[in-house]
């Protein structure tokens, strides 16, 4: 028998909608469990470094979750891969630690779909 | 005696009246506005001069002959004569010439024209957005399917002075593209030794951008496919020097870091354009830094509105979308109208957000291949019955009714337990359920489905695949994603790359486990899909969205530079803001109220600013 319930289909580009809108400087902060992390990669983080600090300085602050991988992304920007996410929002709490990390968010995840076709 | 009132609407009539003067080609004798001109848009070794109407004759052959020049015709205008340039000059140095002399009124190229021709492609008559004649577009998939005869972005007229663009780079920042696409391959961005599959890709690191998606090669032709060749469609530019940047997967997803490493690519390796058709719902600050970069190297960006419908400046942010939702000045981004110019069903809008609007339904392009979609509907013939495979039971077929903006929809649904969402699941379950396609012949593999999820921690919910089919779930399978979370009643998109299990027999699960101890809700899986693609070098295809909208305008975008090769970015934006033809959908929707309008943004040359005007 069908039946109406309280579902909506979100909007395709707007996935983790609890992270819309947030303003500069208060990265969003995706629930946990890997099915609410779509909007972003878990364990991958860009990191900003001020000038003329070098990737050392996320080694020693974000080192405690376990560094995969760092890659230099131009602008002193830096992806960095942790075996462990502490989520967001730790990391952001972390990085009023070190002054020579300028900025920190999460890896999201962008998509050129919508629905029924549409691109 | 004067009033302010009158004051106002004559000073506003004199601004109106000199801004339709400077959308004239004619370059006032003192005003150094535009110094290089386009090669073949002129006829070498003369010009067009005004001389004030006090000059005879005879002054006019004198002031031209002291500048080694000689007065070829009267042009029978007053103080128009055409003049034939001293040969070692260049077309910049003879304006420049004249535009220093007060007694020249005006000064120009003897620019050529040509007899509006259309491009021979065999399936132009499709391309509703460059010559719109109210025509209905085979195997178009938007309704309503035909046209109201003029509503397109006015190509035709701008072809017969630039056709060429391949002097401006334009970078392609997408899923790649098939850059042996018959009508592309002759027109990709040339990268020498280093880029010799004209571009780079930031999803595997390496040289190859080869598209394996689709919607980068559709992107492409649209701002570039080879035109009046005879051959398949032809884009906003006959000929092009497209970039292929790869940083979205097969799955059509990318990320903020392969996104910025594409950005930085482009600007550094000399694209002056970038089309960037992906849209994300939060402020994404390295990605706004990596645009203001492209601002610094003088490029311009044009970014796709989104697709959800949304007016991306309402609920105080909380719609916003981004790119678009930025305010850097080298960013464009474009809303999608269809074949009666009315604002396409799924185009987000925004006042202060999305400047223009585009052709983006029904849109003919290049395709990286022939795609296919297996659809399934978790039952046969309207049963209710479910007929995938199940162990462990807990899984159901049920039907459920979701809001959209569009209003409520019914659709199929595979659900655990079958009554979700009102849950709750079982405890110390393993509920599995699967079924095999056939994924044959194939070249890529993209498994969709649109997922709501409450699994609490220590649950799981699991989806596999298996090549060769059978259980994915016994040994032998790959998960694609595993765990707990909860999308907090919404179904949201998920899609992820099916490549490897590419053959005759391709199984797809979902599993459900759970400890002993409470549960939730459980989950609904809907529109499920796995969309296919067979690479090859002849396709077209049929699409809808911003994503179309957005090449429209990158490839007017790069007619506009390489029509005026001193552009700025800034030159470049305005003439595609300002230039465009009002549109009533677009009204009160976008910052500009306007669709592009190429010739329109041709002709159009800033007005001056800080003018004043005194009433007399």
């Amino acid at each position: 028998m069908r039946r109406l319930v309280a579902l909506a289909v979100a909007a395709a580009g707007a996935v983790a909608g609890s992270a819309c809108g947030n303003p500069p400087g208060n990265p969003p902060v995706a629930p946990a469990g890997a099915w609410s992390q779509q909007a972003r990669v878990p364990g991958e983080y860009l990191v900003t470094l001020a000038a003329p600090a070098n990737a050392k300085a996320i080694s020693d602050l974000y080192g405690r979750f376990g560094i995969k991988g760092i890659k230099e992304l131009g602008q002193n920007v830096f992806l960095v891969i942790l075996t462990e996410d502490p989520g967001p929002a730790q990391m952001e709490k972390l990085r009023g630690q070190n002054v020579h990390i300028k900025a920190v968010q999460p890896n999201y995840v962008y998509r050129t779909q919508g629905s029924g076709g549409v691109r | 005696m004067k009033t302010p009132l009158r004051s106002i609407v004559v000073a506003a009539l004199f601004v109106a009246v000199l801004t339709l003067l400077y959308q004239v080609a004619a370059v006032p004798a003192a005003s150094p506005i535009r110094s290089t001109f386009a090669p073949g848009s002129y006829v070498p070794g003369e010009v067009l001069v005004k001389f004030k109407p006090t000059h005879s004759a005879s002054s006019r052959a004198s002031a031209v002959a002291i500048l080694g020049h000689a007065v070829v015709a009267d042009l029978k205008l007053p103080g128009w004569v055409q003049v034939k340039i001293d040969a070692d000059q260049t077309m910049d140095q003879a304006l420049a010439a004249y535009q220093g002399n007060p007694e020249v009124e005006f000064v120009q190229p003897n620019y050529v024209y040509r007899a509006a021709a259309l491009p021979t492609d065999a399936q132009f008559g499709q391309l509703w957005a460059f010559r719109n004649n109210g025509q209905t577009i085979t195997t178009g998939t938007y309704s309503p399917n035909f046209g109201t005869p003029g509503a397109d972005i006015n190509t035709e007229k701008a072809w017969d002075h630039l056709t060429d663009c391949s002097s401006v780079v334009v970078a392609v920042i997408d899923s790649g593209v098939n850059y042996n696409q018959q009508d592309l391959a002759g027109n990709m961005w040339d990268g020498g030794q280093i880029y010799p599959n004209h571009g780079t890709d930031f999803v595997s690191n390496d040289n190859d951008p080869m598209d394996l998606h689709g919607h980068g090669t559709h992107v492409a032709g649209i701002v570039g496919a080879a035109g009046n060749n005879a051959t398949g469609t032809t884009g906003v530019c006959w000929r092009a020097s497209i970039m292929a940047v790869r940083v979205l997967d097969a799955a059509g997803s990318g990320t903020t870091a392969t996104i910025v490493q594409g950005i930085n690519f482009a600007v550094t390796n000399g694209a002056k354009v970038i089309n960037l058709s992906v849209e994300a719902g939060f402020f994404d600050p390295v990605l706004s830094q990596a645009i203001a970069t492209a601002q610094n190297g003088d490029v311009v960006v044009v970014a796709a509105a989104g697709n959800s419908g949304l007016d991306t400046d309402a609920i105080g942010g909380a719609n916003a979308t981004y790119p678009c939702n930025f305010t850097q000045p080298n960013l464009v981004c474009v809303a999608a109208l269809d074949q009666n110019y009315a604002l396409a069903t799924f185009s987000n809008t925004g006042a202060t957000s999305v400047d223009v609007g585009a052709p983006g339904t029904n849109i003919l392009s290049t395709a990286a291949g022939t795609e296919a979609t297996i659809t399934d509907t978790f039952h046969n013939n309207n049963n209710g019955v479910l007929n995938w495979t199940t162990s462990g039971g807990g899984w159901a077929y049920r039907k459920l009714t979701l809001s959209t903006p569009a209003g409520p929809v019914t659709v199929d649904a595979l659900v655990n337990p079958g009554t979700f969402p009102t849950g709750p699941y079982a405890d110390s379950a393993n509920n599995r359920v699967y079924k095999t396609f056939d994924l044959s012949g194939k070249n890529v593999a993209t498994l969709s489905f649109f997922a709501s999820v409450d699994v609490l921690p220590g649950d799981s919910l699991n989806v596999n695949y298996r090549s060769g089919g059978g259980d994915p779930f016994a040994g032998g399978g790959v998960q694609l994603i595993g765990g707990s979370g909860n999308t907090g009643l919404s179904f949201v998109p998920f899609s992820f790359d099916l490549s490897p299990c590419i053959n005759a027999s391709c199984s797809v699960g979902f599993q459900l486990l759970s400890d002993a101890s409470v549960t939730d809700l459980g989950a609904g899986i809907v529109f499920f899909s796995i969309k296919t693609l067979q690479l090859n070098n002849t396709s077209y295809m049929i699409a809808n969205g911003t994503s179309m909208a957005t090449p429209m305008v990158t490839g007017l975008a790069a007619m506009l530079r390489a029509y005026n090769p001193q552009f700025t970015y800034a030159d470049t934006v305005s003439a595609i803001k300002n230039a465009g033809r009002s549109v009533p959908a677009l009204a009160g929707k976008t910052t500009t109220g306007r669709a592009v309008d190429a010739m329109s943004s041709l002709a159009y040359i800033n007005p001056p600013a800080g003018l004043t005007a005194t009433v007399q």
